[in-house]
């Protein structure tokens, strides 16, 4: 683990309050993946209120444990429209869930910054399920999609199911989890834009992120739901 | 250490206190103990009738002596009018402001999922029962200008919204007798998109 750290950009994850002035910072970093640091005296400052998930600053941080001391911080305020609040906390957790602290996961901040600049602009569904694809790959969890667990080709009218580590098996009948090999395919190259593929999206990527939470239920996921089951 | 196990224990239990390390744990001790014994003991009395007659408020949640709190029992208050706030504190500045004459409702905390606070442990069930055995003309979401809160207040807002009960939210931006320079970015970016018409 690196003694010190200088300019580093990163982005709030989960902030808790410490003691009476400080803050422990969750924060993913460009270089050094998830990072958490002691900010100290961090709630006097005048700015702390910008201290929030999402927010975007450039930290610097020293020390040889796991919980670094902050020792420079800068933030950035890009807001974000509220309904994008709970989202947010939802890949955050499931950020926070998935990954270690200090494994570097090269390219997953760059996918969580146009995460932040699409909240609000696109989509929020096509938005969530592109990223969550994105970090299932970063971490190498992502089973192929396009090919079946034997590499062959997917037939398009032939009905497969998703083992989330092995990856696609045809099967004779069509069951209540099985998509027929073209949807598959779409859900492959990402064509979001189809209702049937955005379904099966969410039905197959939350059974790959649930088989490696191991058990582990997402409260924010859970908060969401109940939120938007009483929306409709 | 000192040569009293019975001080050292009471320099232990002094540093629970927020802002109490062991320094100053040590000079609150000796001066209790030295120069105001009497202030000692009434602290120590103080400390049981409140440990033992302090609970909740059954219907605000705010802490009381009685199964009802002063202001939820009290007929000057406009019981129709429901402020929701995160803490007891927070009851404090209001009624110290002395510009609300509603009732509370005191979360003791906020939505925060990364911290396994839900609904339940909000008491937001109690909160959605009054809702619909009493009459609430409006509700005041004073939950604090996070992430969390604002969370906190659109749940709150959905649960009055499915019983046609108005819901405002207190306004956020530039304190009284701020400067504008001196404001950080985002927050005058909350007072520019919560400005208001000039009369």
């Amino acid at each position: 683990m690196t003694a010190r750290v200088d300019d580093q950009p990163a982005f709030i994850l989960h902030r808790r309050d410490y003691s009476n002035s400080s803050l422990i910072l969750e924060l993913l970093t460009a270089d050094h993946g998830r990072v958490g640091v002691l900010a100290k005296g961090a709630r006097r400052r005048k700015d702390v209120g910008s201290f929030q998930p999402g927010c975007r600053l450039s930290v610097g941080w020293r020390g040889q444990g796991e919980l670094k001391t902050l020792s420079a911080i800068e933030s950035r305020h890009i807001p974000l429209p509220p309904d994008c609040y709970l989202p947010l906390f939802y890949v955050n957790e499931l950020l926070i869930a998935l990954t270690v602290r200090f494994d570097p996961l090269p390219g997953l901040f760059a996918h969580y910054q146009h995460l932040l600049l699409s909240f609000g602009r696109d989509d929020l569904q096509t938005a969530l399920r592109g990223f969550e694809i994105e970090l299932l790959e970063v971490l190498g969890l992502m089973p192929v999609l396009d090919r079946d667990r034997a590499g062959a080709e997917l037939a398009p009218q032939a009905d497969y199911v998703l083992d989330p580590a092995g990856g696609l098996s045809r099967c004779a009948e069509p069951r209540p989890d099985s998509a027929p090999g073209r949807l598959w395919c779409s859900l492959a190259a990402r064509h979001f834009e189809v209702p049937e593929v955005r379904d099966l999206a969410r039905r197959a990527l939350r059974q790959i992120i649930d088989s490696n939470l191991a058990g582990r239920e997402l409260q924010s996921r859970s908060l969401f739901l109940q939120l938007t089951r009483r929306d409709r | 250490m000192s040569s009293s196990p019975s001080l050292d224990a009471l320099i232990d239990a002094l540093t629970c206190l927020p802002g109490v390390g062991r320094k100053s744990a040590q000079r609150m001790a000796l001066y209790l103990i030295e120069r105001n014994r009497e202030g000692a003991r009434r602290i120590s009395e103080c400390l049981d009738t409140a440990l033992e007659r302090v609970g909740q408020c059954e219907r605000c949640r705010n802490f009381s002596d009685q199964p009802q709190c002063s202001i939820c029992a009290s007929s000057k208050r406009n019981q129709r009018l429901l402020c929701v706030v995160e803490t007891p504190a927070d009851v404090l500045a209001i009624e110290s402001a002395g510009s609300f004459d509603g009732r509370y409702f005191v979360l003791m905390g906020r939505l925060s999922p990364l911290d396994g606070i839900g609904p339940e442990q909000l008491g937001l069930d109690r909160l959605s029962e009054q809702l619909e055995q009493e009459t609430v003309d409006e509700i005041i979401l004073a939950t604090n200008p996070t992430m969390e809160g604002e969370i906190t207040a659109r749940y709150i807002a959905d649960l009055a919204a499915a019983r046609g009960i108005a819901t405002s939210r207190i306004a956020h931006g530039v304190p009284l007798g701020g400067e504008l320079e001196f404001v950080d970015s985002g927050t005058l970016s909350q007072a520019f998109s919560g400005r208001q018409t000039f009369k």
